[in-house]
């Protein structure tokens, strides 16, 4: 017992002798964490110092850099918009100088200029559209609208652009995408219009080819794969992966024709990365390149309308046995004349310049020459002279100038040369009928042109009473649709159906397609021809009974010639094809129901 | 060598031993400490060396056995005093793992005078694993009783096969295969 107690002794005291030793280690364990977290205070106070004055001058040195940026991308949207302003005379002054009768050196030098000053032109367009993207303020809208109609209709823009060159469009739209589809159709339309152009710039010989194709539609959502496929110039390999940086080109040096400011494909890369999109390219040298995007949209229930013309009216022959001589450059403005002569059954033929015109004029003898003022190698002063002044079978016929000028030194040098009479472009069809039956037609023959000439009251009412007479309300509320202006369509046309049939199906089939040029214009601000276009279709708007988007058109008309901002007149035209489009079913079913009363007559 | 290594060690051989073993070791062993441990002191291992050697005298059972029972009673009552470290820990080879990778790391964060042994993990899969122990102490034994320990502790069974790649002993590979 006592050896245990012993023991017990031992290691009680051994334990006593740990306690101690335990407490002292402790006890130095304190003392070194008391000074290690003094230190560590020491280090978190200056460290806040250090962050708090960081922090500070990170903050100054950012409002510094961002105030810079703004005031740069500032600076260059009003440099921009400022260069635009006179750039627009500059290409307004160089299209009269073309009236002036310049020789064929100086229309050389005009031409340059013309093509410079577009450069130019689009060269700021990119500028602005980069700095709006930089900032941050460009907008994407949700709205339905039709992506095969828009495919199609910038498809036409190039395939007229490119009218006569060994270059084919061709298209391959996927004819599931039967619907609308909700999104931004003003962003849609300028990626699309941007690579094809890029294409259309790049590709000299061969073609074009557009595919959409509809990669998966998962209950509302589809998503679209847009690929434009050229045979072009190509792009290196080493370049390829640069193309979408901002101010990076691929051209090299043998395409120093094609400047411009590298922009665009950085745009059209952002336009579709803003939109949650992507883009890819893929190309070989000499070869040609792809671009291929994919975009998402909604897909709507509405379809896709229907874009099948209303079947064209056999056009009386008013004019079996004339033939006509027209001289006119822009290939537009020939596919618009000679739609409507053929509609007409107007035999007709065609030059190109005033030099062709005049040798035409030697072989055949026309009834009479219509004749553009500005035409490349030989204007139509010069050869109006040139037949007026030598034997030839057409020395007196009878020569109408075509001018986008107003301007009556214009006319009077027009009248000068030797021409008999001028229709002011951009003109509607009514505006060449009125100069046709001057010539060719008898008053009693057609008294329906007659009275487009008069805008008088219709001389065929069987009662010989204006049709807005009390007795006859019935046929007044059937005859023109409420939403359109009744009361000036009565006046103009009564119930002379056959005529505003007419008027009608002109609208459709060959003033609303104008329409569809106001956007491109916009996107490429090319003012002047957005003016004449403007100009061209807003007197159409008043025959189809709708004064309130004249007005409108009237307003955009002013504005693109006066002070064209792209903002403003982005939103008004898209608003004008709102309004349109709005109208389009009222306008055909009242064309249906004018045709429908001539059959009844 | 870390107190706890001595104050468990005295504990095991007081609970298997009992009192007058434990005593007579501690004198006999004419420890510079004189045998008076606390847990979060640092002691000579040669201390651990001479203790070992006067149990082995008196009782006279082999070293190896003697460190390899240790190093079984070790693992417990490590797991109990650092428990938290144990936390995130599932399976004896996940813990095994993080000897080296995260235990020891922390243990020197707590005690930067400690020297530890390492455990380096050569080859491990499902079924199987490899772990080099090297240390100067030549303590494989009670390294091989912590493993046994750890299966214990997470009721696993392996087979341990211990093979010597120094003849010293301070470089030793165990092979643990799962039953």
């Amino acid at each position: 017992m006592s050896k245990e107690l012993e023991f017990l002794k031992r290691k009680v005291s051994r334990e006593i002798l740990a306690r101690k030793e335990a407490e002292r280690i402790l006890e130095n364990k304190a003392l070194e964490l008391y000074h290690t977290n003094e230190e560590l205070r020491k280090m978190n106070l200056n460290l806040e110092e250090t962050i708090l004055k960081r922090t500070e001058a990170l903050e100054k040195a950012k409002s510094v850099a961002e105030k810079a940026q703004k005031a740069e991308q500032q600076f260059l949207a009003n440099m921009s918009h400022e260069i635009r302003t006179p750039l627009n005379a500059v290409i307004g002054m160089s299209h009269l100088l073309y009236d002036t009768n310049p020789t064929a050196e100086q229309i050389e030098y005009l031409d340059n200029l013309k093509s410079s000053a577009k450069l130019l032109h689009s060269l700021i367009s990119d500028i602005l559209d980069f700095t709006k993207i930089e900032s941050g303020n460009i907008e994407i809208q949700s709205k339905p609208f039709n992506l095969v109609d828009t495919i199609r209709d910038i498809q036409k823009t190039f395939e007229l652009k490119l009218d006569g060159q060994p270059i084919e469009i061709k298209s391959n739209i996927d004819e599931r995408i039967e619907n609308l589809v909700i999104g931004d159709e003003l962003l849609f339309h300028q990626i699309f219009f941007n690579l094809l152009g890029n294409a259309e710039k790049f590709t000299k010989v061969g073609s074009i080819l557009i595919d959409v194709k509809m990669l998966t539609k998962l209950n509302d959502n589809i998503s679209i794969q847009f690929k434009i496929k050229d045979t072009g110039i190509g792009i290196e390999s080493d370049k390829l992966k640069h193309i979408f940086e901002n101010f990076k080109q691929a051209a090299n040096k043998q395409h120093l024709t094609n400047r411009s400011t590298g922009l665009g494909l950085s745009i059209t890369r952002q336009l579709i990365e803003l939109q949650g999109g992507s883009i890819e390219v893929e190309s070989e040298l000499g070869k040609g390149s792809c671009f291929s995007f994919v975009l998402s949209y909604i897909y709507s229930d509405v379809k896709n309308k229907d874009n099948k013309k209303a079947p064209m009216l056999d056009s009386k022959v008013r004019f079996p046995d004339l033939k006509l001589l027209i001289a006119e450059d822009n290939s537009m403005n020939r596919k618009y004349i000679r739609r409507v002569f053929q509609k007409w059954d107007i035999s007709f033929e065609m030059a190109v310049n005033g030099a062709e015109a005049v040798e035409m004029a030697k072989a055949e003898k026309y009834d009479l020459i219509f004749m553009d003022l500005q035409m490349p190698i030989m204007g139509g002063v010069e050869a109006t002279s040139e037949i007026r002044n030598h034997p030839n079978l057409n020395q007196h016929t009878v020569i109408v100038a075509l001018t986008a000028s107003a301007l009556s030194e214009h006319r009077n040098q027009a009248l000068n040369a030797g021409m008999n009479d001028f229709v002011t472009k951009p003109f509607t069809p009514e505006q060449l009928l009125k100069v046709l039956s001057k010539y060719f037609l008898e008053q009693s023959n057609n008294p329906n042109i007659m009275n487009s000439e008069n805008n008088s009251a219709p001389s065929d009412n069987p009662e010989g009473q204006p049709s807005k007479s009390s007795d006859e309300p019935i046929i007044q509320i059937h005859s023109y649709h409420p939403k359109l202006d009744k009361a000036y369509l009565d006046t103009i046309y009564g119930r002379d159906w056959e005529y505003a049939a007419d008027m009608f199906l002109t609208f459709l089939e060959d003033i609303a397609p104008n329409f569809d040029r106001l956007m491109p214009l916009v996107e490429a601000a090319n003012w002047e021809a957005y003016y004449q276009v403007a100009h061209k279709v807003k007197p159409s708007l008043q025959m189809v009974g709708l004064p309130a988007l004249k007005e409108k058109v009237l307003t955009v008309e002013v504005m693109a010639k006066t002070a064209p901002d792209q903002v403003k007149l982005r939103a008004l035209t898209v608003e004008i094809l709102m309004d349109l489009e709005a109208y389009f079913p009222i306008l055909k079913a009242q064309l249906e129901f004018l045709q429908s009363k001539m059959v009844e007559l | 060598m870390k107190g706890i290594v001595f104050t468990e060690f005295i504990e095991m051989v007081e609970e298997k031993f009992g009192y007058e073993v434990t005593e007579n070791m501690i004198s006999n062993a004419n420890l510079p400490s004189n045998g008076a441990y606390t847990a979060v002191g640092t002691y000579d291992h040669s201390e651990m060396y001479s203790l070992i050697g006067e149990l082995h005298r008196s009782t006279e059972i082999p070293v190896p056995d003697l460190m390899h029972t240790y190093g079984l009673h070790l693992f417990g009552a490590l797991a109990k005093a650092y428990a938290p470290m144990l936390s995130g820990l599932s399976s004896a080879f996940e813990m095994l793992q993080s000897v080296d990778r995260y235990i020891h790391v922390e243990v020197r964060k707590l005690y930067p005078d400690a020297e530890l042994p390492h455990f380096e993990i050569k080859d491990v899969d499902e079924k199987r694993m490899v772990m080099i122990y090297s240390s100067e102490r030549r303590m494989s034994d009670v390294a091989s009783g912590l493993i046994e320990g750890c299966l214990a502790h997470y009721k696993e069974s392996a087979t341990i096969h211990k093979e010597l790649i120094t003849e010293d002993g301070s470089k030793v590979k165990f092979e643990i295969v799962k039953n």
